[in-house]
């Protein structure tokens, strides 16, 4: 697989390129983590689980999802469909990006990506004749501005967890068949009874925002571990049980 | 009533034969079908303009079983979703406004143009507050996503066509799937007896007859007026054009953007129209020889043609075409019916003479007499419906004339009162004081609806004129909240339609994949 590069979309020089639908999205095959928008938490909640990453490098947390395991890969790729009900929209958008410069949002494309093609016959045209962007293309950019506005939020969203103080560090094991045992480290989720013994206003006011829902949900898709789990089955050595520890005490 | 023919295969022949057949399709209880006849001249060609059609074309072509793709893929059809009039009126707001083909935000429910007419201070143009089609048009966007039909949105539409394409598709499907009969050949006399016409003499088919003889023989008229000495009641005195040059503009670049509207220009004793198609651009200039003489008239219109391509222009290579406006006493006399340009004329305005094509002919196959004895009242309901819609366009048309503020002769007496028809002038004094209303217009002979006149008179008038259009009728209006909440879902939609809605051209792309 040929590396990822994003370049800017650009009329005049993509004129002729068309994309090619992949309904199993072959590029995310080995991602384990993938960031999401606060406006996804509702839709993906019930399908995968839904955590907070630390980038320890750059010491960013990230809130993402998780779609598989070091040594599986993402475990909802199959070579025929996606094994889940939902998918992410980053995953979703490629191979298009955005990029912000100054203010300006331009959408980037990945040129190495074999979903471009300049064959007439496969593939759906970015731009008409005239140049302007097709229906395809213009969907493409409402997806990636959902998706910045959802990753705004998602920051603001975990500004807040972090000013109150409600993050809990998540330990997650899983225990394949050969009974070798896999850590993930540099999880973390959400301090339910922290949250509880927030003030009443400061409660309203995060239910009023949508926090509290958003929370849940988090909690709630902790249970979608299973589910990674299962999906393991076809693999060789594939997972057996899962331990998740959310710690509280901190 | 077991044959017709129709003399004529213009764009009115076709039609019309494309509508009956398809209408009357089966055979009756004595196991008779019903025969049409078009008879076409080799020498006289179709007049080769046209190009603008109505709404109703959509149903009119499904009801004839042509589909949109093929008037796409095989007569260079875009789609229309309004008409621009451009310099008619000068005023504060800009030089041009829409007349689009879609109705006003919350029109089931409640026409917003009075609540419209009492916003002071954030009133813009009335088209584009009250309807997101203008803003199509202004972006180049489709009315629709693509060429499939199954789609949630899809804005009123109607088609620019190449003429002449148009009618050897109409031809050919009537030909060869309504089982109309084609004869190429001229009629060289008509015969008449006390029932009207009982024959026509050709020059290689010998004599022909039928049960009914529609004449769609265009501007000669060969049956309605040669024979029959139907006259015109002349409209002339209302409508000064008298003339028409025409040119086709080639694209500079095959793939520029396609304009979705038709435009049409004032000039200084007329208007320009200019019509998008695939490959070209259709455009004309309509004028009165009383206000301009041809000479500067060419010089008009070649300035107009200047403007828009850099090739250099030939005055001499105009087309031109002299008419007269007006339409007959009669549409139908005895067993012949008028159709197209032998019923009468009118500036092509607002598209009105293929919308009137397929009105005579609908209302024709609709009430098609089954014996010869009942001919007589059917004559009656088709003329009087007739005469109402030619009235009735009659006064749209001049609508959009007496509210321009242009100094010029042809414009100025255009607003002269002797050139204004009676019942437009009345309602016009009204509307000075109160709304547009639907109830203005009851008749079912009224082609143009409050809709239509809401966009010419509303994007004509000027602030202070909006403000004292409504003040009587103030204590009637109860609904700001809701008029309030459709103008901003107006604004919502127009730019949930930018974000998606691909462009005219990407959408005829679409037809060709
Ligand atoms: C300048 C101009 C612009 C226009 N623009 C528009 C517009 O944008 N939208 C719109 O709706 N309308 C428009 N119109 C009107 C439109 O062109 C006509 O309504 C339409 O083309 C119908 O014409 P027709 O079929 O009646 O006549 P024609 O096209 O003239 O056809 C006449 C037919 O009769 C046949 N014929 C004549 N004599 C004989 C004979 N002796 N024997 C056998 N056959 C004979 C001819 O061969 C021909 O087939 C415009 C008209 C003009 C003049």
């Amino acid at each position: 697989m040929s590396r990822t590069r994003f370049i800017p979309l650009e009329p005049v020089k993509h004129k002729s390129i068309k994309l090619k639908n992949d309904p199993t999205f072959s590029h995310s095959k080995l991602f384990n983590f993938v960031n999401i928008g606060f406006n996804e938490i509702a839709a993906l909640s019930g399908c995968m689980p839904l955590v907070l990453v630390h980038d320890e490098a750059a010491d960013v947390l990230s809130l993402t999802c998780c779609l598989g395991f070091e040594g599986f890969g993402n475990v909802f790729y199959h070579e025929r469909q996606w094994l889940g009900h939902a998918v992410p929209l980053s995953v979703q958008c490629y191979p298009f990006n955005y990029s912000i410069d100054e203010q300006r949002v331009s959408v980037l494309i990945d040129e190495n990506s074999t979903r471009f093609t300049s064959f007439d016959d496969v593939g759906a045209a970015l731009f008409s004749s005239d140049g302007h962007p097709t229906t395809l293309l213009k969907q493409q950019q409402e997806n990636l501005a959902t998706l910045l506005e959802g990753q705004q939020q998602a920051k603001a969203f975990v500004d807040i967890l972090k000013q109150y103080d409600l993050l809990a560090p998540l330990s997650v094991s899983i225990t394949r068949a050969s009974g070798q045992i896999v850590h993930s480290s540099n999880l973390y989720s959400v301090n339910e009874e922290k949250y509880a013994q927030l003030e009443a206003d400061t409660i309203v006011k995060l239910h009023k925002e949508g926090i509290s829902m958003a929370i849940n949900a988090m909690l709630l898709s902790l249970r979608q571990y299973n589910r990674l789990v299962q999906l393991t089955e076809s693999f060789e050595d594939p997972a057996i049980r899962v331990g998740i520890k959310l710690n509280k005490s901190m | 009533m077991n044959q017709i023919i129709i003399v004529g295969g213009g764009t009115a022949g076709w039609l019309t034969a494309g509508l009956l057949a398809a209408t009357h399709c089966k055979p009756d209880d004595a196991g008779n079908l019903l025969s049409i006849t078009v008879i076409e001249s080799e020498s006289v060609h179709p007049i080769g303009v046209g190009e603008g059609t109505w709404p109703t074309m959509r149903q009119t072509l499904s009801k004839i079983g042509i589909s949109e793709a093929d008037l796409v893929k095989h007569a260079s059809a875009t789609f229309k979703q309004a008409s621009k009039f451009v310099n008619w009126h000068h005023s504060g707001l800009g030089n041009s406004y829409y007349h689009p083909f879609s109705a006003p935000q919350g029109s089931a429910n409640l026409d917003i143009s009075p609540y419209w007419l009492s916003m002071h201070t954030e009133q813009g143009q009335y088209a584009s507050d009250v309807c997101f089609q203008p803003s199509l048009c202004d972006e180049g966007l489709a009315p629709k996503m693509s060429s499939q039909s199954n789609q949630s949105f899809v804005a009123n539409y109607g088609y620019h066509l190449d003429a002449g394409q148009f009618i050897e598709l109409l031809r050919s499907h009537c030909v060869q799937n309504l089982g109309v009969n084609r004869i190429v050949d001229d009629v060289t006399s008509v015969k008449q007896n006390e029932m009207g016409i009982c024959g026509l003499s050709t020059r290689g088919h010998g004599e022909i007859q039928a049960d009914l003889y529609v004449d769609c023989s265009g501007f000669s008229g060969l049956l309605i007026d040669k024979e029959l000495n139907i006259e015109l009641t002349d409209a002339s005195h209302i409508l000064f054009a008298d003339r028409a040059l025409f040119f086709q503009l080639p694209y500079k670049d095959p793939n520029a953007p396609i304009a979705c509207y038709t435009q049409s220009t004032a000039q200084k004793a007329g208007w320009v129209w200019d019509i998008a198609l695939q490959h070209r651009r259709g455009t004309g200039y309509v004028y009165s020889s009383r206000h301009q003489d041809d000479e500067a008239a060419r010089e008009t219109y070649a300035n107009y043609l200047k403007l828009h391509t850099s090739d250099s222009i030939d005055a001499s290579s105009f087309r031109e075409i002299r008419f007269k406006t007006g339409y007959r006493k009669k549409f139908w006399e005895k067993n012949c019916v008028a159709i197209g340009l032998s019923s009468g004329f009118l500036e092509p305005l607002e598209a009105s003479s293929l919308m009137l094509i397929e009105q005579s002919a609908t209302l024709l196959a609709e009430q098609l007499p089954a014996d010869k004895c009942v001919m007589a009242s059917v004559e009656r309901r088709f003329n009087e419906r007739l005469k109402g819609m030619w009235e009735s366009a009659i006064n749209f048309l001049k609508l959009h004339y007496v509210l321009s503020n242009n100094d010029s002769a042809f414009w100025k007496d255009n607003r002269s009162n002797e050139s204004i028809p009676f019942e437009l002038s009345a309602l016009l004094e009204e509307w000075r004081l109160r709304p547009v209303l639907e109830s203005d217009f009851s008749r079912t002979s009224d082609t143009f609806s409050a809709q239509s006149y809401r966009y010419i008179l509303y994007g004509m008038l000027d602030k202070a004129e909006c403000a004292t259009a409504n003040s009587f009728y103030k204590r009637a209006l109860k609904h700001v909240d809701f008029a309030n909440k459709q103008m901003s879902l107006n604004k919502a939609l127009i730019k949930q339609l930018q974000a998606r809605m691909p462009s005219h051209r990407g959408l005829i792309d679409s037809f060709f994949k």
